[in-house]
Formats: C-alpha cells, sequence, structure tokens
C-alpha cells in the first residue's frame, strides 16, 4: 500500500447509493428535518444558557428524555414542541427557524435546444434563433422546475 | 491488521467527513460489510442509519448529541451512533468533533444487551473500532497522520500495518 498519499482515497459504496436511491423524497425530508430541529434545538438550550439536566427540569422530563429528543430520531408531537417553545420562551415557529436543506442524490439535467427560422433575414439584431431550457429533476420524485429559460 | 482509511463519498459533505476502513486484500468497508450483514433483516434501520450519516455530512455536521459517546477508553473518540429504544442496530464510529467520522461495524443489540461485553459480535466489532482509533491516535501524535487546513480531512499516511 501507498504509505506517501495526502488525503484519503475517496471510495463510492454501490450498496450505499442504491440504499439512498430507495429512500423516497418524504423520507428524506422527515430524516433532514428531525435532525434539523433536534440540532436546532440544542443550539436554543445552549443560548438560554440552560444544561441538559436543567432543561429536562423546565419541562418536566427525565434527562434521558431529552436526550432522546436531542438525538435527531425523535418524532416531536406539537404538544411536545409547545412545552419546549414555552420553556425557553420563544415561539413555537422559531423551534424550525433554521435554514431548510434539501439532499438531493441524484441529478438529471435534461438540455434541450430548438432551431426556428429566423422571421427576419441573417445580419439584423432583432434575431430569434434558439430556445435553450435547463431542468433539474431527482430521481424519485421530479422536480421539474425551470433553472433559466432563455431565448437568444 | 492492515489497513486504509477511505473517505466514503455518498455520505461526506461540507459539514462533516465520513470515512471507514478497507482491510489489505478486502474490496469493501467495514461500514460495507456492516450493510451486507444487517440489509437483509434490517433494511427499513440500515436505510435510516445511512440517511442520518449523509445528513451529518452534508448539513448538520456529526454532532455529539447524534451519538452515544464514551463507548471506548476515555478520549478516544470511540462512540455508537445514537439508537432508539425499539431499534435493534448498533453501529460503532470514530467522531472528531463535529467535522469527521469513522465508520466501523457493529451489530444488532438484543434485548438485556447492557454493554457491548456481554455479546460476542458487539465486542469484537467494539475491539476492532478502539483499536484503529489506538492507531489513528498515536499516527497523529507522531504527525504522520494530521488535519488538513480547513480542519475537516484526515491527512498524511493513512495506511496501517502490523509491521510497523
Amino acid at each position: 500500500m501507498n504509505k506517501k498519499q495526502k488525503a484519503a482515497k475517496k471510495y463510492s459504496s454501490a450498496l450505499i447509493s442504491g440504499l439512498l436511491n430507495e429512500t423516497t423524497t418524504a423520507e428524506k425530508l422527515q430524516v433532514s428535518t428531525k435532525m434539523q430541529v433536534a440540532a436546532h434545538l440544542q443550539d436554543l438550550i445552549s443560548a438560554a444558557g440552560l444544561s441538559k439536566g436543567a432543561f429536562a427540569e423546565k419541562v418536566n422530563k427525565n434527562p434521558s428524555e431529552i436526550t432522546k429528543w436531542l438525538s435527531g430520531t425523535h418524532n416531536f408531537t406539537v404538544d411536545t414542541l409547545c412545552e419546549i417553545a414555552l420553556a425557553l420562551n420563544v415561539p413555537v415557529a422559531e423551534l424550525f427557524a433554521f435554514e431548510q436543506t434539501q439532499v438531493i442524490n441524484k441529478v438529471q439535467i435534461v438540455v434541450s435546444s430548438k432551431v426556428t427560422r429566423p422571421a427576419v433575414p441573417f445580419g439584423s439584431p432583432l434575431i430569434t434563433c434558439c430556445d435553450t431550457q435547463f431542468y433539474f429533476a431527482t430521481s424519485k420524485q421530479p422536480l421539474l422546475f425551470p433553472l433559466t429559460s432563455f431565448t437568444s | 491488521m492492515n489497513y486504509e482509511i477511505v473517505e466514503l463519498e455518498e455520505l461526506s459533505g461540507c459539514k462533516a467527513t465520513v470515512y471507514s476502513i478497507i482491510k489489505e486484500g478486502d474490496r469493501l468497508t467495514l461500514f460495507d460489510h456492516f450493510i451486507k450483514e444487517h440489509v437483509g433483516q434490517y433494511r427499513e434501520e440500515i436505510r435510516f442509519i445511512i440517511n442520518r450519516l449523509q445528513e451529518m455530512g452534508k448539513t448538520t455536521g456529526a454532532r455529539e448529541q447524534f451519538f452515544k459517546c464514551n463507548e471506548g477508553k476515555p478520549g478516544d473518540g470511540v462512540c455508537a451512533l445514537y439508537d432508539e429504544p425499539d431499534k435493534e442496530l448498533r453501529l460503532y464510529c470514530i467522531r472528531y468533533g463535529k467535522v469527521a467520522i469513522l465508520l466501523g461495524g457493529g451489530g444488532p443489540k438484543k434485548r438485556g444487551t447492557k454493554a457491548w461485553q456481554d455479546d460476542k459480535k458487539l465486542t469484537k466489532e467494539a475491539q476492532t473500532i478502539i483499536s484503529i482509533s489506538n492507531d489513528i491516535t498515536n499516527r497523529l501524535k507522531e504527525g504522520e497522520i494530521y488535519w488538513s487546513a480547513n480542519g475537516s480531512q484526515l491527512s498524511g499516511n493513512l495506511n496501517f500495518s502490523d509491521h510497523e
């Protein structure tokens, strides 16, 4: 094995990508939201100057329950979110005030080009000869929004 | 054990780099073996684990709150990915702050198992990751391995051999 290499070799796993591609967009969003809510909640608890134990006391729960809430696996009910918001003295919406990101595993770029006969002779500054559109789509649920659409 | 640290492309992102190990003569990582061994019986759980790891890599970073810490020796970074009470699979890893994780193997933690020492398979997997952590710590101390300028990637000699 080579001993002088610098950064680690990149390894692409067919097993990982196969399982990621099986995941629906809804499942991805659920995982992402649970983890981001948990991360943001930890930040809010820290910003309030509370330890996990002190926060547990405020919401009248065992610290082990708080560990579960912060693990990024917990499916919060609206009631629990209200209790948390009251304990931290923030609006409920604040618990979701993080930048939403969506991880897309597969992107398909479709480029189509249509050549049209110029309405006016070449050489005219009003020439219109090409329509090009770009689209992004995920493998599971196409997000068919035009990135850009222009006529030159 | 001779092995090499590799970066898992699908899981790494701007928030955390996700690594695993390939043993000499093998084509799969320890994490791939973990998937292969358990995907038949625990497909949903494995998918959930992979998606959480990817989320850490791309969005949240490997925050301590997502792990069950202190599974190894004090300060060695060995931990397990947090598993819900109704889930069985336990995955061992080494966490380097929020910016890097090295994934090992794991297995089902049956009800009644309090610690990895109570289960043969978990003992084997936990001891493997503890030993890897020890090797990496020594290399970091010796300066053979170092963190990249942005502090999120391991660099240097990432191949390990028994004969050193």
